[in-house]
């Protein structure tokens, strides 16, 4: 091993990125991409902030976590439930373009930064993943996908799955207006291409508003509970909410939202749920979705100040390395 | 205007429980909940965890907020009558300790003995578990001709209270200890969780035709789901269980409520409070059944395609 390979540019690097993937700017995206973008911004949340440092966070553990892998990547990876051994696919796959520019007092100009950033890698045939942030900024994400494809393919329709401990789906709060963490998924369900009857919600947990369940149930939308996940499985309620998502729709919106893990496990978020939803079921849930035909993805609400012991930005990177495994691990048969 | 109903941000203002109205103790009327605070401490800083409760009660003020028109249990799917809890919710402020004696026993018994005559509910906001004798006592001093009381007592940390002729109680515990006294009764939290419906039956036939003081102490929650309590145990309940617990438990004759054990200076695993939520969060599916305040909605068919 040469000096230079006896360094970690993932451990000492002063720059992290998503996955440790490529730092590139747009013209270097190619179909079948990822793109990360980070959408620093808590401006939009109502209570506990501090969202605005996830997506350094986030590029920090998945690095660590790309780093891990690729070294035992060399030893043989073997999936311990398939048991098959895995090899790591080309890292180039993967784009982190930067961060979108954030205007904290200005929130109608961060919608337009954000939602031409995620546009902009639809229209180059790549996915676009949004790391947040409060909820809020999922909707200038899932704006620019809707515009792009409503560009590109003017008559595609896309469903639409949010995992989360709540429904978001309030038209207004009285001191934050309509652009608020409370309101993203209602401002989505106004979106020309999205079908509101193929939107489902999995892990809503505690109290909600009865008048924003009547309405999503009216329009057809589709309610799976925290409750629902563990009555039914967590494998389960994800295949039924991608048939849901999926019927008469060419494409799917994902937007996982971390709080929907009970609190015991991630704390540092900022609204917390008591779900009981552990890693394991929202893994179990995000292997479904990973195969899914996606038009979008964001991850949001990872909070790194609401937790110093730096659990939660933790189990958040293996949330977003798990819906794009298939797109990384390379299965490559039984061991010898 | 009451207060409440103004769109404030969740924290400005006096933080009553609740959000509910602060009153007297003449204030209170048949059928209240009616809170009040016991900063006692005998371990770590109990004496803070009223104020932190009602902190964290602010964040159910929304159930009779003008905002959120129709508050709903996702899980039960059942809808709350805000204005009925809107209406029946007080709060007296914090107990101060006997001048004469320097504790708080003589208050304890006074105000729960007052506000049971009024027929409405105490809920104390303890505090550490000390306080369960005088509770009891002010209860038994507002039921002279009753068949003695019940006490059924969440906890892994308990001493029992002082218990008389005729009273009865029902200790859950992660290991449960034999009294030989067929007044107490024993029962470990896993057995709840194996054998629900036949330990409800069993707790209620104990407790039956007597005034009941239920008090929740954080120890009963397992540490894994939050980190406020000083005695770890991972035999204890879930949020769920104890919700599924209180909704049963709050269509019996409860008398009284306390909450215990919270020390808000232990984080709860970060720095978000997760301890003091999850603990509000079960007592309140109590109060509200006990209350009546819960309408069914119909099920929709949305698990079925």
């Amino acid at each position: 091993m040469s000096v230079s390979e006896a360094f970690s540019i993932a451990f000492s690097s002063p720059v992290s990125r998503f996955l440790d993937g490529e730092n590139a700017d747009l013209s270097h995206l190619r179909r079948g991409d990822v793109a990360f973008i980070g959408m620093p911004s808590d401006a939009t949340h109502t209570s506990r902030i501090g969202t605005r440092f996830g997506p350094r966070a986030l590029r920090h553990e998945t690095s660590l976590l790309m780093h891990q892998l690729r070294r035992d990547a060399q030893c043989g990876l073997i999936d311990t439930a398939s048991g098959l051994v895995c090899g790591l696919a080309d890292r180039r796959t993967l784009v982190d373009l930067g961060d979108a520019t954030i205007h904290p007092l200005d929130v109608e100009n961060t919608i337009r930064s954000i939602a031409d950033m995620t546009g902009a890698v639809v229209k180059t045939g790549a996915l676009p993943f949004a790391i947040g942030g409060d909820h809020f900024n999922s909707y200038p994400a899932c704006l620019g996908v809707s515009e792009a494809l409503a560009q590109n393919e003017p008559g595609v329709r896309f469903g639409y799955i949010q995992i989360d401990g709540h429904l978001d789906f309030c038209d207004r709060l009285a001191a934050w207006g309509p652009f608020n963490h409370a309101t993203n998924a209602r401002r989505c369900s106004e979106l020309p291409n999205i079908r509101r009857e193929n939107m489902v919600w999995i892990g809503i947990a505690g109290w909600v508003d009865g008048n924003d369940v009547a309405e999503i149930e009216g329009f057809g939308g589709l309610i799976f509970s925290a409750e629902d996940v563990h009555r039914i499985g967590a494998r389960e309620v994800a295949r039924r909410a991608v048939e849901h998502a999926m019927r008469n729709c060419d494409r799917l919106y994902l937007t996982i939202d971390i709080d929907a893990l009970d609190s015991g496990f991630l704390p540092g978020t900022g609204s917390i749920v008591h779900s009981e939803i552990t890693c394991r079921q929202y893994l179990d849930l995000l292997e479904i979705f990973a195969e899914a035909p996606l038009c979008g993805i964001d991850l949001v609400e990872v909070s790194p100040p609401l937790d110093p012991s730096g659990r939660s930005e933790a189990i958040a990177a293996h949330l977003l390395f798990e819906i794009i495994r298939p797109r990384l691990v390379v299965e490559k048969g039984l061991p010898a | 205007m009451p207060l409440r109903i103004e769109p404030l941000p969740r924290m400005a203002g006096h933080l009553p429980f609740m959000r509910g109205r602060l009153a007297r103790l003449d204030d209170v009327g048949l059928g209240m909940v009616v809170a009040f605070g016991l900063p006692s401490v005998v371990n770590g800083r109990t004496d803070l965890a009223p104020l932190a409760m009602r902190e964290t009660s602010a964040y159910f003020g929304s159930h009779f907020n003008a905002n959120m028109k129709s508050a709903m249990d996702i899980d039960q799917r059942q809808i709350l009558r805000s204005a009925d809890v809107a209406s029946s919710m007080v709060d007296l402020g914090d107990l101060r300790p006997d001048p004469s004696t320097g504790t708080f026993e003589v208050a304890i018994r006074r105000t729960i003995a007052h506000i049971r005559e009024k027929d409405a509910i105490p809920l104390l906001l303890g505090g550490d578990q000390g306080c369960l004798s005088s509770v009891l006592a002010g209860l038994r001093m507002s039921e002279p001709s009753s068949n003695g009381i019940a006490a059924l007592i969440l906890s892994d940390a308990s001493e029992l209270p002082l218990l008389q002729a005729n009273d009865v109680a029902c200790v859950f515990s992660a290991s449960p200890k034999e009294h030989g006294d067929p007044a107490i009764m024993s029962l470990a939290f896993r057995d709840l969780r194996q054998r629900f419906e036949s330990h409800l039956e069993l707790i209620l036939r104990h407790i039956t035709q007597r005034p009941v003081h239920v008090a929740l102490d954080a120890s009963a929650i397992a540490s894994h789901w939050h980190g406020a309590s000083t005695n770890a145990d991972f035999e204890g309940l879930s949020l769920s269980e104890c919700r599924r617990l209180f909704r049963q438990l709050g269509v019996a004759n409860i008398a009284s409520l306390s909450i215990t054990g919270l020390d808000p200076t232990i984080n709860g695993l970060s720095l978000v409070k997760t301890g003091q939520r999850l603990l509000l969060t079960a007592i309140l599916d109590l109060i509200y059944a006990r209350l009546g305040v819960l309408e069914a909605r119909l099920e929709t068919s949305h698990v079925c395609i």
